[in-house]
């Protein structure tokens, strides 16, 4: 009696959830993944199964195998200097002073405020002629700058860059912050009482013990990094020409601007088995 | 780290960290004139509302207005659909590990592989541009979010509380609402705080699934872009009101604000 009303509680609780997940997901993945095997191009009437015919056209189409490199540019850089820049910060954070909950308090501002909101930011910053960056760049080198940053390829890199790292970077503060200050104490004072040089403190213990922290900060930014698309969108549109075209941007641009139906359906689901990936690497290291 | 070093780092950080926002708040109070020249004036001569005021005239007042009613409905339904679920998870034990992960990986999806076969889908429904397309969606990533936060909260409870209040006589629904509900209530406000900020700063299904009615702060502002001029003072002002609430309610629940980023994984 007892374990009957437990059993249906159990499952009434958890009915609600599913079935929203059943509807708002799992529908439109299958949806998408009978349309990845047709060819439907709306701008031409009609669809047809053509089998795995869009999956061959994916790995023979440059700009998609493109928007592969260009993710994995950007996911190296971005990820790499969030970590190193996020590691510093932490170090310098790890020990009291003065208004040192205030200061670590604005740190976390940029995680807050709307992708699009920081690319715009940015885009602001970097613009030509009244942005504040040509400007001091123009009083530093005693001429005047109007350099297009989001114009040229390399550049344009380099702004995407330095907004993710803007925003991102403090999740690494304090993601890392969290792990030092959970480090044992007494570790650390012996290694010093051994006469430990500040680098051999960090390389030799605190690395070591951070390892878990720090691996899940690392993929969880590297998931997102794989789906970047917000900052892209507000910053460079792909451009300029199609060198800055991420995975998602690629894939959005075939849906709602190209309208190639069954080719977007397939190609995302490409997407997703590269994200599954990182998400089961992920999963190994959640909780327990 | 010691001594001048360890300033240094600090404050070139925090200026690196903090202008952008500093400079989007004075572009919002400057004149046409300032934010227009080259090379730029730094400080507004007359800070001036004229922005904030042009706003509402070109859907800044309906777009905030609208990603709040989409963020507090999205936040309001994940709460009471994913709670009990959690619930059911942590305690009840029901599909073990395995579930809990299968309601987390939706988190995890690429946005645009959910929202294309959804564009396709609303559209025949004529959903297309309605509250509840964008709401819908949402739940996407904000409902296996709270299931998933919930549920390392409700395991946070000691177990014994819990036998106790059935030793007494309490039915598994009064275990419920009157011991683990209160008990990790701190837990539920941050996780509600976190659906709202997802909710507030998501930008594809939002570009997707809305036109003219229901188009969200994200969507609203690549709008003052335009080809022949660049609004950046609407700009600025769209976004210094939408980021004023996001910064109050994050310093609330700065204690869980790793927890909350990571997952659960570092508390």
């Amino acid at each position: 009696m007892q374990s009957r009303r437990y059993r249906l509680l159990a499952v009434t609780f958890i009915a609600p959830s599913f079935l929203v997940i059943l509807a708002v997901v799992i529908f439109p993945l299958l949806y998408s993944l009978s349309l990845s095997f047709m060819h439907w191009d709306a701008l031409f009437p009609g669809r047809q199964f053509v089998g795995f015919r869009n999956f061959i056209q994916a790995f023979q189409d440059k700009r998609f195998l493109l928007s592969f490199v260009h993710t994995g540019v950007l996911l190296f850089s971005i990820v790499g200097l969030e970590f190193l820049i996020g590691f510093i910060i932490a170090l310098a954070l790890l020990e009291e002073f003065y208004l040192h909950k205030v200061v670590t308090a604005l740190f976390i501002l940029p995680v807050t405020v709307i992708p699009t909101v920081a690319g715009f930011m940015w885009k602001l910053i970097f613009d030509a002629q009244y942005g504040p960056l040509n400007h001091v760049l123009s009083i530093l080198l005693q001429r005047d700058i109007q350099y297009t940053w989001l114009a040229q390829t390399s550049t344009a890199y380099l702004s995407i860059i330095v907004t993710d790292v803007w925003q991102w970077t403090p999740f690494m503060i304090l993601v890392l912050l969290a792990g030092l200050v959970s480090l044992p104490r007494d570790v650390l004072e012996a290694a010093e009482m051994d006469g430990a040089s500040g680098w051999q403190k960090v390389r030799l213990i605190i690395i070591p013990m951070l390892r878990r922290v720090a691996t899940v900060a690392v993929l969880l930014r590297s998931l997102d990094t794989l789906k970047l698309f917000d900052i892209i969108f507000a910053m460079t549109q792909g451009g300029p020409g199609t060198s800055t075209e991420t995975l998602s941007y690629y894939i959005y641009r075939n849906g709602f601007e190209y309208f190639r139906m069954g080719y977007t359906a397939s190609l995302s689901y490409i997407a997703l088995a590269i994200v599954s990936i990182v998400v089961l690497l992920l999963f190994g290291r959640l909780e327990e | 780290m010691k001594g001048w070093t360890r300033y240094v780092i600090l404050g070139a950080a925090l200026i690196f960290f903090l202008f952008p926002i500093v400079w989007i708040i004075l572009t919002s109070f400057k004149n046409p004139g300032e934010f227009l020249s080259h090379p730029p004036k730094w400080i507004p001569r007359q800070p001036n509302l004229t922005h904030y005021f042009a706003v509402t005239q070109l859907g800044g007042y309906k777009a905030l207005k609208n990603t709040l009613i989409v963020s507090s409905l999205t936040t309001l339904i994940s709460i009471i659909l994913g709670t009990p679920c959690a619930y059911s998870l942590a305690r009840f034990r029901v599909g073990g590990k395995n579930l809990a992960f299968w309601f987390l990986s939706h988190r995890m999806l690429p946005p645009i592989t959910v929202a294309f076969p959804v564009f396709l889908l609303f559209r025949s429904l004529g959903w297309i541009d309605t509250y509840q397309a964008l709401i819908l969606t949402h739940l996407t990533f904000t409902l296996p979010y709270v299931i998933w936060m919930m549920r390392s909260f409700f395991k946070d409870v000691p177990i014994e509380i819990e036998e106790s209040a059935q030793i007494d006589g309490c039915s598994y629904w009064q275990i419920f609402t009157k011991i683990a509900l209160p008990l990790s209530a701190p837990g539920l406000v941050a996780t509600a705080v976190f659906c709202f900020i997802f909710s507030w700063c998501e930008l594809l299904f939002g570009l997707v699934l809305s036109r003219t009615e229901v188009v969200p702060l994200s969507v609203q502002l690549p709008r003052y872009f335009g080809q022949q001029m660049v609004f950046w003072g609407e700009i600025g002002a769209l976004s210094t009101l939408s980021m004023l609430p996001i910064f109050a309610l994050t310093l609330f629940m700065q204690r869980f604000l790793v927890r909350g980023l990571t997952l659960g994984a570092v508390k």
